[in-house]
């Protein structure tokens, strides 16, 4: 049974959506996430909508019907050559399957397209019973490591086609900020194109196409953007946001024109070398459900909140 | 042969027009024709002098065609529609109604928003965001169903319960989803998979009456319902089951298991088309030793058959 499309009345103006990354995500998954949000975020907590978005069964529709997720994943072992690294590289080429996989199924990466966008139209269906006017509707989205690229390629057809009614000009809906946490969008971008003539309709991939905040077109000339700000943010040990050790990959590091970039620098315990930081990494993705949550590993999504408070609570004023 | 290949390619045609046409959308008339007076409203309150005219003129062109489709009679509306009309004049005139709504919309956004607003009259202000806002919400609304149903569509296609694929498939259909009719569109995935696998599972009566397993070739089409009831009782599953299909089965001479299918010499390949119906499975074999099959959709051993 798929999870049921989120529907909630709006404290105030304001509305924030989560969107998770790779793992077996369930709603209880959240809880550590969200705890540490409204500490971030003090009294302003209480003036969000907070909606969750769950698409982990989709994946396992498609990998329970085609048996190919474990293939893909063996075809694109020759990513561990991308990260010049012996000791860094096998672990990180192993995570970084994950996030490529979704590219290959068209049909894979619509159906989850079309449940965040879904969740989307219901958060300002919502927001329109409580601020009837969209230009006063405050929308946020804060997502992390695999959800950074469908986030982004949801955000690109929700701008560009009016199928979805969710454009920044005719529909009036934009998004005060996206926060996107340790995004792999460049690195998919690269191997995407590294393996273009395998993807289906690799047209209909965004990220396929230069990098740029969507918008759609707005009188004779402008371009309105359907973001008003975007923000990564990445640590420095964080291979799924472009980091090898410290080391910025420039073919794996999300830059997109008119974003806000924060690197952060990641002093972490219990890591300080290549093989304990792939350790650390490597015993991650082993644990339950294969969800990135330890307080150590440089990609936990809560520990980019916890560790970042300030700026965060900033970002989603 | 040829009339089985002719019956695949029929049945394959029947298919397409649902995954071809769009899905209807449109708010409800009023709605519509409020927006529509709206906008003349504004225009004439907050002249938008930076629209060039070939703007402004496509606007007038587009308030005209609503107020003559809200004009009609009986109401232009959805139901009305679909009664009298076949699908694809439905969604020729509802992509036009529709399209004249996104483009209202998106010349209100983009030379009208930021100076309504500031309008002194509070009558003409709050009534043009109002109504404005009334079709943005109605268009949010269809747009949720048409998604939804999007999703449903997938569900049913590759959610649990639908026909695993076994190796050869998942390359075949990851090649043909290239292809118009195999790819998806506007209304979510394509019902049609292609089905090319060894089933080593069809059981039948030989000639002495005497029950045989017999390994078959299937290479076909499957179609998947859309409108497919997984809460409906026993008798309406049976009628409409959430998956069908058509091709040919290919066995060896004689009947047995785990036999090669396809002739070498001195072996004769026995020939004859096959359906499914659900997980049920029927397939006949042609020709002097005929013979009338039976399986169920299943997968013993994952990747393989």
């Amino acid at each position: 049974m798929p999870p049921p499309l989120q529907t909630k009345d709006w404290p105030g103006d304001s509305a924030l959506l989560l969107v998770h990354g790779v793992g077996s995500y369930q709603l209880a998954d959240y809880d550590s996430l969200l705890q540490a949000l409204q500490l971030a975020l003090g009294p302003r907590w209480d003036e969000l909508a907070v909606y969750t978005v769950l698409y982990d069964d989709i994946n396992d529709w498609f990998a329970a019907k085609t048996n190919a997720a474990g293939l893909v994943n063996r075809l694109l072992a020759y990513l561990g050559g991308r990260f010049d690294e012996p000791e860094l590289g096998p672990v990180v080429a192993e995570g970084a399957g994950d996030v490529i996989w979704p590219v290959l199924s068209v049909n894979a990466r619509a159906a989850i397209r079309e449940r965040v966008l879904a969740q989307i139209r219901q958060m300002v269906l919502d927001g329109d019973r409580v601020v009837p006017s969209r230009r006063k509707q405050k929308l946020y989205v804060l997502c992390h490591s695999l959800g950074c690229f469908h986030t982004y390629e949801v955000l690109c057809a929700a701008a560009s086609d009016p199928v979805h009614g969710l454009q920044p000009v005719s529909d009036s809906v934009r998004f005060q900020s996206v926060v996107m946490m340790a995004s792999p969008v460049q690195l998919i971008r690269t191997v995407a194109q590294d393996i273009r003539d395998l993807i289906p309709s690799p047209l209909g991939l965004a990220i396929l196409k230069p990098l740029a905040i969507p918008s759609q077109a707005s009188g004779a000339n402008g371009m309105r953007p359907s973001i008003q700000r975007l923000v990564s943010l990445t640590g420095n040990l964080d291979p799924v946001g472009g980091f090898l050790f410290r080391n910025q990959l420039s073919w794996a590091y999300m830059n997109i024109p008119g974003q806000e970039s924060e690197i952060e620098q990641q002093q972490l315990a219990g890591i300080d070398s290549r093989t304990t930081l792939a350790g650390v990494l490597g015993g991650a993705r082993g644990n339950r459900l294969g969800l990135p949550l330890s307080p150590n590993n440089p990609h936990d999504w809560t520990g980019y909140v916890t560790r970042n408070q300030t700026k965060v609570a900033k970002w989603l004023a | 042969m040829a009339r089985v290949t002719l019956m695949l390619v029929l049945w394959a045609g029947l298919a397409s027009p649902a995954s071809a046409t769009p899905v209807f959308r449109v708010p409800e008339t009023d709605t519509l024709a409020a927006f529509a007076e709206a906008i003349v409203v504004a225009i004439e309150a907050v002249p938008p002098r930076n629209a060039p005219p070939s703007h402004l003129g496509a606007a007038w062109e587009r308030v005209a065609r609503i107020r003559r489709a809200s004009a009609a009679a009986p109401p232009v509306d959805m139901r009305s529609i679909r009664r009298a009309e076949p699908p694809r004049v439905l969604a020729r005139n509802g992509l036009a109604v529709a399209q004249d709504r996104d483009s209202l919309l998106w010349f209100y956004g983009s030379y009208l928003e930021d100076t309504i607003p500031n309008h002194p009259d509070p009558v003409v202000r709050e009534g043009v965001e109002r109504r404005v806002q009334n079709v943005r919400h109605a268009k949010l609304e269809i747009a949720q169903r048409d998604g939804l149903r999007r999703l449903w569509r997938y569900e049913v296609k590759y959610g649990p319960g639908s026909a695993r694929l076994n190796l050869a498939e998942v390359f075949l259909n990851a090649s043909l989803q290239r292809l118009g009719l195999f790819a998806p569109g506007v209304n979510g995935p394509s019902p049609l998979e292609a089905l090319l696998a060894y089933s080593t599972s069809y059981a039948t009566l030989d000639d002495r009456n005497d029950a045989q397993a017999v390994s078959v070739l299937e290479a076909g089409l499957r179609r998947y319902t859309f409108s497919w009831e997984p809460e409906a009782g026993f008798w309406v599953k049976l009628m409409k089951p959430r998956y069908g299909s058509l091709g040919v089965a290919l066995a060896g001479e004689r009947d047995g298991a785990l036999r090669w299918p396809l002739s070498h010499p001195g072996k004769r390949t026995r020939v004859g088309p096959f359906v499914t119906w659900g997980d049920l499975k029927v397939a006949m074999l042609l020709g002097p030793e005929s013979r009338v099959m039976v399986s169920r959709q299943l997968h013993l051993l994952p990747n393989l058959f």
